[in-house]
């Protein structure tokens, strides 16, 4: 096979079984590769309301046909499983990680089952094996990957592991990578915890067969050309690059910062936080994923404060909008500190940080109090951000009631605690959206929840009204029309970056001046030797993004779920740019209806029609919804 | 006279058919006068982009860097005055995270 790597490894824990088989060029054109092969065998072999930490849940790990070449940005994998949130688990990660698999020969590793104490699976191209990992059991992400590499002898072998929430299966719990890297959203490592996996450790020499490569070389040339400028604006060129660096005050001034438990979208105290300062004092250089010409992680080390010696890399946008903007917290030495915790401990920190500030809120209208949680809850307390991260991470005293996640802690907690709760199908909301409509429908209909890489309307904030029209979009980020088949069409498109394996700042998600469809078309065409337009690919989008809303549908979601929390239609913003905005729910319903439409899809349940299934070849899965009575009539 | 070097990312390298250029200007020119000789070697399209419709701020849609840093972070924001090798994007503001 070209482009892919041709083999699917399937691993059981329980009985120590390594099977391989192989990738079809079937499966291949229909679902591509990455997240679209790890939805079909997620969706064919989970049986609907299995209990996520079961062990016939699966742990599906999966690259792409680009995954490994030199196509710009071609460094991602996902994961995915039915998440310990309830419905979709599915997560991508850049880095290394993915194109080792690649080079050791495999598309996939599907994981099954639990082994019966901790271990770690070795993939060295041909020899899989799976290794007693109880000294590795209590160590962080970092420790781990230090120990494995020293145990193998081997500085490169690249490892997907998870610190010690997914331990202890904490339903935030994420698989990382690297010092930064993470497959980080819906609780990924917390079912890897549960089969008692530390880790996946590969190396692999094979490299990756290319169909046509004087064509494929051309078409990364016009790849890279549209991409590399990037460097200058968010990588390795810019004296203030990476996502903090280019986001914290774009994000604001647009009201989408998440301050105080998304008690507004705009935080005053933002300019604190000015990442010149953490660049100028801390950052040592800029690095990369595999085969980027951008490279935006600043690698960092603190060199002054409470906190001196902190190192790490990132940190991105969203650790600061989670411990710095959440719980209002102003000091970088105690942001940096929450984000070195957890990226250690292996734990998402878009959910951990709306966690604690779902805390801090309950605290703030006292519904909680000193007695529950063993201190003092106020905005702006930095230690007690770590102290919860801790706590959190190790399950330990109120930590164990937070790791539940926002839904599960409230009704723990009860007292009116779940008014509170802001999530999307469960899933931590991490962003306000009263000031970006299209955006809202955008988080919300994805398959996954709250969401701004599954979906996004970003011609709201980066197109300007000539150009947007052009590409038919609607500009005004506070109208309601036209905003649906925008949607889908970022949909659509983050969806072929998680198939092919490319990171989405190089996609039509952020700017179709970068890789458009066309472009992807001929590296996918020219790597795999398989003809396909852009239309073609598009198409495969589609079809695992239904297959990914029939997993849902399957797990108990419908139009309900497809709905921003409460507090987007019901309080107005209390300061900034967009002071007094709210969704307003009837036009939100509208949009929604037309979004459903233009879908395909059951205006009333949100679930996919037979025509819809049909049209995309997937009959098995319009059979498998009318088994369980839920296509719609 | 002063050089900038102006750099154009995604649209604004698709308006203006270039990826970077050198403007020469004179000593003290604010941002702001630069921002509109561009427009002005560029048309009204590219006015249209950089400028909101008072003519007196930029476009939220737009994002202007000098040296890395975007206007809000500058203490004169758009009066700011350039310096010889001073560097300049224009680039959509980016989403993500």
């Amino acid at each position: 096979m070209y482009g892919w790597a041709g083999k699917i490894l399937k691993v059981t824990l329980s009985s120590g079984k390594v099977e391989k088989e192989p990738l079809t060029e079937d499966l291949g054109r229909k679902f591509i590769g990455g997240r679209g092969v790890n939805v079909k065998v997620l969706y064919e072999e989970v049986k609907a309301g299995i209990d996520p930490f079961d062990r016939g849940n699966r742990l599906v790990f999966g690259a792409g046909p680009l995954v490994g070449t030199l196509a710009p940005g071609s460094g991602r994998f996902n994961v995915t499983t039915k998440s310990p949130l309830g419905f979709l688990g599915d997560s991508n990660s850049g880095g290394h990680w993915g194109p080792e698999l690649k080079f050791a020969g495999y598309d996939h590793v599907i994981v099954q089952g639990k082994a019966e104490s901790p271990v770690y699976l070795r993939i060295d191209n041909d020899d899989v094996e799976i290794r007693d990992a109880k000294n590795l059991w209590g160590l962080d992400t970092w420790e781990t990957q230090m120990k494995i590499r020293e145990e193998l002898e081997d500085e490169e072998v690249q490892i997907a592991c998870i610190g010690q929430a997914g331990e202890n299966l904490v339903r935030v719990a994420n698989v990382r990578t690297g010092l930064k890297h993470a497959a980080g959203r819906t609780g990924t490592g917390g079912v890897m915890g549960s089969k008692n996996l530390k880790a996946v450790a590969v190396r692999g020499t094979k490299g990756i067969k290319i169909a046509d490569s004087e064509s494929f070389m051309q078409w990364v040339r016009k790849a890279r050309a549209n991409v590399e400028d990037m460097k200058y604006t968010l990588g390795s060129e810019s004296p203030c690059g990476g996502t903090y660096g280019r986001l914290w005050f774009t994000h604001n001034e647009a009201s989408m910062m998440a301050t105080k438990h998304q008690q507004s979208g705009f935080w005053e105290e933002a300019g604190k936080l000015d990442p010149r300062i953490f660049h100028e004092k801390y950052r040592v250089k800029m690095r990369g994923c595999f085969a980027c010409p951008i490279n935006c992680s600043p690698y960092y080390v603190v060199t002054d404060g409470p906190f001196k010696g902190t190192v790490g890399e990132g940190p991105e946008y969203e650790h600061f909008a989670s411990f710095a903007a959440a719980p209002a917290v102003s000091d970088l030495s105690y942001v940096l500190k929450a984000s070195e915790l957890s990226d250690r401990f292996g734990i998402d920190c878009d959910s951990t940080g709306r966690i604690i500030s779902f805390a801090m809120e309950l605290y703030q209208r006292g519904i909680i109090s000193e007695k529950d949680v063993g201190f003092p809850l106020k905005w702006g307390d930095g230690k007690a951000v770590i102290k919860l991260i801790n706590m959190i991470s190790k399950r330990q005293g109120f930590g164990d009631v937070l790791a539940e996640g926002e839904l599960r802690a409230a009704k723990k907690i009860g007292r009116g605690a779940e008014k509170y709760v802001l999530t999307m199908k469960n899933l931590e909301q991490h962003e306000p959206l009263r000031a970006i409509v299209g955006h809202a429908l955008a988080q919300s209909v994805s398959t996954r929840g709250s969401d701004h890489l599954r979906s996004a309307y970003h011609a709201e904030r980066d197109m300007s009204p000539e150009e947007a029209k052009k590409q038919g979009f609607n500009p005004d980020p506070l109208s309601y029309s036209n905003k649906a088949s925008g949607v889908i069409f970022y949909e659509h498109h983050a969806g072929l970056s998680d198939m092919l394996g490319f990171c989405k700042f190089a996609s039509p998600w952020l700017s179709n001046h970068f890789v458009n469809a066309e472009i992807m078309a001929g590296l996918f065409s020219s790597a795999t030797g398989i003809q396909t337009s852009a239309a073609e690919l598009v198409r495969a989008a589609e079809r695992v993004c239904n297959v990914e809303r029939a997993f849902i549908a399957r797990e108990g979601a419908r139009r309900k779920d497809d709905y921003p929390p409460w507090r987007e239609f019901e309080e107005p913003y209390p300061s900034g740019p967009f002071k007094g905005q709210v969704l307003d729910r009837k036009k939100y319903d509208a949009m929604l209806d037309e979004y459903y439409v233009l879908r395909g899809w059951d205006v009333k349940t949100g679930i996919p029609t037979r025509k819809k299934l049909n049209e995309l070849g997937l009959k098995n899965v319009a059979r498998d919804l009318e088994k369980n009575g839920l296509l719609p009539k | 006279m002063i050089r900038v070097s102006l750099r154009y990312i995604s649209s604004y390298s698709v308006i203006t058919g270039r990826k970077q250029e050198a403007f020469f200007v004179a000593e003290g020119t604010t941002l702001r006068s630069l921002l509109n000789k561009v427009a002005e070697k560029y048309g009204s399209a590219l006015k249209r982009e950089v400028f909101d419709p008072s003519g007196d701020e930029i476009n939220p849609h737009i994002l202007v860097l000098v040296n890395g840093l975007q206007v809000s972070q500058l203490e004169r924001k758009l009066d700011t005055r350039l310096l010889h090798g001073d560097s300049v994007i224009l680039t959509p503001p980016m989403s993500g995270g």
